[in-house]
């Protein structure tokens, strides 16, 4: 069950932290 | 496999995840930044994906029997049947809180992509949703949550309470939480109009179909709670104006309220505020329905105040209404209609009226519901408001209602002038005239009843010359009845659909009136062989049998119904003792037909094999279900998206139309 946990977790966290560390990336090498 | 540590940790990560998106949309809308307005709304999906995980985790607790934890000790036991094991997750508080919570998600992603329609409302609708989820969260999280566990689990559960072991209460309380949960999404279209300054017709575009869909699922919990009361309760009656079913009854009033005024806005540009106003009242009521069935408030206030739950549902209702009616109030300037009502005989103030006669229906129920309550905290008291009450007071406004359900399609809209309102009107209560002397022939005499009857038949007249006129309409371009008909239809949707629900409205109000006013029951000690009248029925008890099966140790009373003398089958009225739970439940013996329902309860019985019954014949109550269908059809039909604009426009509009300077749109 931990696993599930923490795969959860670490799903969750990077889907909602991506939009603000996109833009924070330098020019070119983000998305396009 | 123990679910209770994911299901905790879910409901703990969707209150993070709330909190994270509240306030990534609180600065996207500050800055202007988009970055952090896509953040918020990944929020809304990311704690609509939690809370199902949440409610899988429980639900998966309950099938595999994880007695370690309380709220699936305290709703289940071994031998719970796999229905009602599914069915136990709102058997209790925690779990219903967490299924409005499930509920709420699945609206909020169901409504993203036509939010994304209205430029700029998505930002402040997903906060409006990120707010109500966080706090749904925390009470899951702080007080209700129903994954606490304990070290020694007891070897079985406490088992369901009897009385929800029912097929119709498996599907009351989801249905009426998407009916008070969908409240939400129009709630927040409404917040977002205003602080976007966008209070044109387009978010009531947007809003009404969430509102219908949410209204639609209100009426089913409400009659699904209806028909359970009548089978289960054995006191022969469906409706008793229970706190319970008021709260439910309040959001289903106001809501239709706001179906019925917003096409005052769509048509005429009228109303801006007050359909604004009217969805903050929807959605308060809504907020207090569910605090009324789970703060325990309605029991007792003293359970209310022993916990904190009813404070925090009363703080956020507070916060709700001041902070919605105060943004209405700093946007008053944006709500001045350049327009105002032409005449007092017009489609317009008959909505008008509608909605007034419908929030004094409402009125009357909060009062009837609260006052006891605000009665027993003040004086400690318990002060009863009784069916009386309720019937006295919404009886006028069921009169004002009917008289507008069948006089308002038929105006058309601006003005029209008395002797035109004089023709319209002719045919409609020329056959109300008639349906009150037949039915005064059938030997009714109270006035008041003669009143409602004919007013049913004028409104189900008036709907149907409105058909009548559209499909003759059609059939000068040689189109058959029938095809007219569904292409009349499938043609305006919503205008027909609207109808329909009005046809379905009129059979429950029907199937209400009779079963009310002409009810009759006895109380009769049969031994085996002897006979009872009531009625046109007489009633042989024939003997009793007893048998144990899954829990329940039943008794089992057996009758033969004869009508007008003619033998028409069997009748099996039973005593359910539920070992588990250590309750006794009745299942009524019913025999249903369009005319009347026999209902016969086992009360008990005596070593000598005598057996008691209470013995009740209803009239016409089949025709409150038959409504109920017709309202969900009509309904549905509203709901479905019309492909084209409609080709054909109903008579009253078609008069309208003809008067309406160019301009004025057409909806």
């Amino acid at each position: 069950m931990s696993a599930v946990i923490i795969a959860i977790a670490v799903a969750a966290a990077a889907y909602l932290l991506a939009p603000l560390v996109r833009v924070r990336q330098p020019p070119g090498r983000g998305d396009p | 496999m123990n679910t209770a540590p994911l299901g905790q940790f879910a409901l703990l990560a969707a209150l993070a995840v709330g909190l994270y998106g509240l306030a990534a949309g609180l600065v996207g809308l500050r800055r202007g930044a988009g970055e952090f307005i896509e953040a918020s709304r990944r929020a809304v999906l990311a704690w609509a994906a939690l809370i199902a995980v949440a409610a899988l985790a429980l639900e998966v607790a309950l099938l595999t029997r994880q007695f370690h934890v309380v709220f699936v000790a305290q709703v289940s036991s071994r031998d719970l049947p796999l229905l009602y094991t599914l069915a136990a997750f709102w058997g209790g508080h925690a779990g219903s809180l967490l299924l409005w919570a499930l509920i709420l998600g699945i609206y909020a992603v169901a409504a993203q992509p036509s939010v994304r329609r209205l430029p700029g409302f998505a930002p402040v609708v997903n906060l409006v949703l990120l707010a109500v989820m966080t706090f749904f969260t925390a009470l899951l999280v702080a007080t209700s949550n129903p994954f606490t566990e304990v070290a020694v689990p007891p070897p079985d559960g406490r088992g369901l309470n009897p009385l929800l072991k029912n097929p119709w209460m498996a599907v009351h309380p989801p249905a009426l939480y998407f009916g008070f949960v969908g409240m939400t999404v129009p709630f927040a279209l409404a917040i977002a109009a205003l602080v976007t300054r966008r209070v044109d017709a387009a978010w009531t575009h947007l809003a009404r179909r969430w509102v219908l869909a949410a209204w639609l699922a209100l009426t089913l919990g409400l009659l699904f709670g209806a028909k359970w009361s009548y089978v289960v309760l054995g006191w022969g009656g469906y409706w008793a104006w229970d706190p319970v079913e008021n709260a439910a009854l309040m959001p289903w009033l106001a809501a239709t309220a706001f179906l019925h005024s917003i096409q005052v806005q769509e048509r005429r540009g009228l109303l801006a505020g007050w359909n604004l106003s009217l969805i903050f009242l929807v959605f308060a009521l809504s907020i207090f329905g569910t605090f009324l069935t789970r703060s325990g408030v309605v029991s007792s206030v003293h359970a209310f105040a022993s916990s904190s739950i009813g404070m925090l549902f009363l703080a956020f209702l507070a916060t709700t209404l001041v902070a919605s009616f105060g943004l209405l109030l700093s946007r008053s300037a944006d709500l001045h209609a350049s327009v105002g009502l032409d005449a007092l005989l017009s489609r317009e103030s008959a909505f008008l009226a509608n909605n007034l006669a419908l929030l004094v229906g409402a009125a009357v129920v909060l009062i009837g519901t609260v006052f006891p309550i605000l009665a027993e905290a003040a004086t400690g008291d318990r002060i009863n408001v009784g069916p009386p009450y309720f019937n006295q007071a919404m009886t006028p406004v069921v009169v004002l209602l009917l008289v507008l359900m069948g006089v308002g399609p038929l105006l058309p809209w601006r003005s029209v002038r008395t002797a035109e309102f004089g023709r319209i009107i002719a045919s409609p209560a020329a056959l109300a005239l008639l349906l009150a002397l037949a039915v005064a022939a059938a030997g009714v005499r109270e006035p008041g009843l003669l009143l409602l009857f004919a007013l049913c038949g004028f409104v189900a007249a008036a709907v149907a010359v409105e058909f009548l006129q559209g499909i003759r309409l059609r059939r000068t371009r040689g189109e058959g009845w029938v095809t007219a008909l569904i292409l009349l239809v499938a043609g305006n949707r919503r205008r027909y659909g609207g109808y329909i629900v009005h046809l379905g409205i009129l059979l429950i109000l029907v199937g209400i009136l009779a079963s009310t006013a002409f009810a009759t029951q006895a109380q009769v000690t049969l031994a085996p062989g002897a006979t009872a009248a009531i009625g046109r029925y007489t009633v042989r008890f024939i003997g009793l049998a007893q048998t144990q099966q899954a829990g329940i140790r039943a008794t089992t009373a057996t009758l033969s119904v004869a009508v007008s003398s003619r033998p028409t089958g069997t009748i099996q009225p039973r005593n359910l003792y539920h070992i588990v739970e250590s309750q006794a439940t009745a299942a009524i013996g019913l025999r249903s037909t369009w005319r009347d329902d026999l209902y016969v309860v086992l009360i008990g019985w005596s070593a000598d094999r005598r057996a008691t019954f209470r013995i009740l014949v209803n009239p016409l109550v089949m025709w409150l279900w038959a409504g109920g269908v017709v309202v969900v059809v009509g309904a549905a039909i509203a709901l479905t998206p019309a492909r084209r604009r409609e080709s054909i426009l109903s008579p009253a509009a078609m008069r309208s139309e003809a008067r309406a300077p160019a301009g004025v749109s057409r909806s």
